[in-house]
């Protein structure tokens, strides 16, 4: 029975892992030409570089995050797109098309959703989101109709002759959005586009955003610091830190498969045991911890050598607690229960281990018994298979 | 009861220094010149009891009023106070809105030092400034000097003692109340609207026409009022400034009082003329009571 438990277990995990949630994976196609590029981009403010040397390419349709602190470079980076900044260095395409040069009001494949959303207050919902449309000099009719259809997709149909302060901050929000989407761009800047709402907006504002993605067909990239979010709405994350693009993936991947300390604590808790590689052989990988012990791995990543200084790294709902000492042999280590934080669907056990780290493990609150209950202070032992963990090197 | 205590000082201080003198004048307008002091009769005469106050009011007439509005001279200095006052106070907006415009597109830490700059002057006595153009704009004046220096005039141009003379020192003299106002109402616009509208697809003087200008529509009105209204009845400037053919209200009202020595149709004058800038004043409060109502 056990035997086939932990069979299945890394296959199913492995298959939710790596594999797109939909077939959708254009950056895996090498013959697809992306809607967007940054071409060795730089953008120097005096002596701060706020973006340095990024290359990106971003295809259509897709549901691209930027991810990363405030300070990062994520913003700067979304408005040299849109035409607000001009990159020190290097350029950026469009369709194919140099646009570095371009003025914003010349892109007008590009419209942005701003982070205040920037809504005319001396006009009304209707006058804000015709506005793109008047500077084209569409016909009257022509408006009407298209700011008739961006008011539907938002259902703000009943406020069309308020003023943005009449407007709660979610309907200030969808007008902002409606403004810029009335204009039907082939690609959609979003500037922390949810980050004024409070929290149950902002995750029904979420799968809002996504509905009108895929409905408009249209190419969005989103520029946020909440984790969560970008896990939400993405198809892929770009995770940035000082300036720096240190990993672009899917948000499985970044989950599952971080390429280094900074991605992994940024996304979600993970626990770290800095070693040395000891061994290494048919894909597995034995870790000498510093706290005593020897773990093995079996992600490991390309280029690793033995004596190389590294990390594991673990979630805490990979990692098994229990009271009594597990029947394996490896990856096993004892540690003491320092604090425990109930949640009700799942408890969080912070254990102080041999090095005198924290090591948080999460535990689904399955049983009621008491048997099942760890408390402060208890003895513990926690466990993980081998393919729980991943090997990070930087 | 406790509310009234707070709201009693400032109704007090109107009630005497404005309520009361405003009555005053509006009686002497209501009266008829005499060679006596005061100038004018009648005087109330308490001690002759009811019959005074009766006999008081009896020779109360508008006859002063009927006398200004018969004589095109006083028609003709009012209509010209408001047109120099209205032309000048343009000139005040379009020379202040590019100041203002800078003034708040400038980097945040120079604009404490850009407002100090503008109200500067005020440190300085109002007339003095106003003389120091005389020496200016003069025949012999340092205008006339550069630009016969530098061969851009052959000759020296007549300024002082012209109307545009009167211009050029209403612009000066009230510029910071065009400024202010201006830079109040254009410092609060936010450029990422200006950044919306252009990425809207609307170049740069697109955006100024179509979001920065009507949003600074009340610092406008407010400028130009706070010019208007003080331009209007100004006398010091056309007075050293202006010419014989620079016609205002407040010159004429000076040489009623002082020349004529008629205090009567002088007050009459100053009645009529509050009468006309109460409407701007209103119109004032009005729109500010309205900016408030819509937290702009």
């Amino acid at each position: 029975m056990s035997e086939t438990v932990t069979a299945t277990q890394p296959k199913a995990r492995l298959a939710r892992t790596f594999a797109p949630q939909s077939g959708f994976a254009p950056w895996n196609d090498p013959k697809k030409a992306p809607i967007v590029r940054f071409e060795n981009v730089t953008k120097r403010f005096g002596d701060f570089v706020a973006v340095k040397n990024v290359t990106l390419n971003i295809y259509e349709r897709e549901f691209f995050a930027l991810l990363g602190p405030s300070g990062c470079g994520k913003s700067t980076l979304l408005r040299m797109l849109a035409g607000f900044e001009k990159p020190t260095e290097g350029r950026i395409l469009v369709g194919g098309n140099d646009i570095t040069d371009l003025p914003p009001y010349e892109r007008t494949d590009v419209n942005m959703m701003f982070q205040s959303y920037a809504l005319f207050p001396h006009m009304t919902v209707e006058k804000n989101i015709g506005f793109g449309l008047r500077q084209e000099g569409m016909a009257k009719a022509d408006i009407e109709a298209r700011v008739a259809e961006a008011m539907a997709l938002v259902e703000l149909q009943k406020f069309a002759h308020r003023k943005p302060h009449q407007l709660s901050g979610g309907q200030q929000q969808r007008v902002a959005l409606a403004r810029a989407i009335a204009k039907k761009p082939r690609i959609m800047l979003l500037d922390e586009p949810l980050g004024a709402l409070d929290k149950r907006l902002r995750q029904s504002a979420q799968f809002e955003l996504m509905r009108i993605q895929e409905t408009t067909g249209t190419t969005f990239i989103i520029v946020t610091h909440d984790q969560e979010e970008a896990m939400t709405v993405a198809s892929r994350i770009g995770v940035m830190n000082h300036g720096e693009l240190t990993q672009i993936s899917t948000p499985g991947e970044i989950y599952e498969a971080p390429e280094s300390r900074y991605v992994a604590e940024f996304i979600g808790d993970v626990n770290l045991f800095e070693g040395k590689v000891a061994s290494l052989s048919q894909g597995m990988a034995e870790i000498d911890w510093v706290g005593g012990g020897r773990f093995k791995s079996a992600a490991v990543p390309a280029g690793l050598s033995v004596g190389q200084q590294v990390w594991l790294g673990l979630r805490p709902e990979k990692i098994i607690i229990s009271l009594h000492k597990p029947a394996v042999e490896t990856n096993v280590i004892s540690g003491k229960v320092d604090d425990v934080g109930y949640l009700g669907s799942t408890s969080h056990y912070h254990t102080k281990v041999a090095t005198g780290q924290r090591v948080t493990a999460l535990r689904a609150n399955m049983a009621q018994s008491a048997e099942a209950n760890i408390k402060w202070e208890d003895d513990v032992w926690l466990s993980w298979p081998a393919d729980a963990g991943v090997i990070l090197t930087k | 009861m406790r509310r009234w205590y707070v709201i009693a000082p400032p109704y007090l201080w109107l009630l005497i220094f404005f309520l009361v003198p405003f009555v005053i004048v509006f009686k002497i307008s209501l009266s008829d010149i005499a060679t006596a002091i005061p100038p004018y009769i009648p005087t109330l005469n308490l001690s002759a009891g009811w019959e005074g106050i009766k006999d008081f009011f009896s020779q109360l007439d508008f006859e002063n009023y009927a006398f200004i509005f018969s004589d095109p001279l006083y028609i003709g200095a009012y209509w010209s106070s408001l047109k120099i006052a209205a032309i000048a106070t343009f000139l005040t907006l379009l020379v202040g809105y590019p100041i203002a415009y800078g003034m708040a597109r400038a980097p945040k830490e120079w604009q404490p030092t850009l407002m100090m700059l503008v109200i500067l002057p005020f440190w300085t006595s109002f007339l003095i400034r106003v003389y120091a153009w005389i020496g200016i704009l003069k025949k012999e004046g340092l205008l006339n000097l550069f630009l016969m220096n530098t061969g851009l005039v052959s000759e020296p141009l007549n300024i002082m003692n012209t109307t545009t003379a009167v211009y050029i020192g209403i612009v000066y003299s009230y510029l910071p109340f065009m400024i202010l106002p201006l830079y109040t109402s254009l410092e609060k616009i936010k450029p990422s609207l200006i950044e919306a509208a252009e990425d809207l697809g609307s170049p740069p003087w697109k955006a100024f026409w179509q979001v920065t200008f009507p949003l600074s529509v009340p610092g406008i009105v407010a400028g130009c009022l706070l010019v208007f209204i003080p331009a209007v009845g100004e006398f010091v400037i056309p007075d050293l400034l202006g010419g014989s053919e620079t016609l205002m209200i407040g010159k004429t009202l000076w040489s009623e009082f002082f020349n004529n020595r008629d205090w009567p149709v002088a007050s009459a004058v100053a009645v009529i003329l509050l009468i006309v800038l109460v409407v701007p004043i209103m119109m004032f409060q009005k729109m500010q009571e309205k900016q408030r109502e819509a937290g702009l």
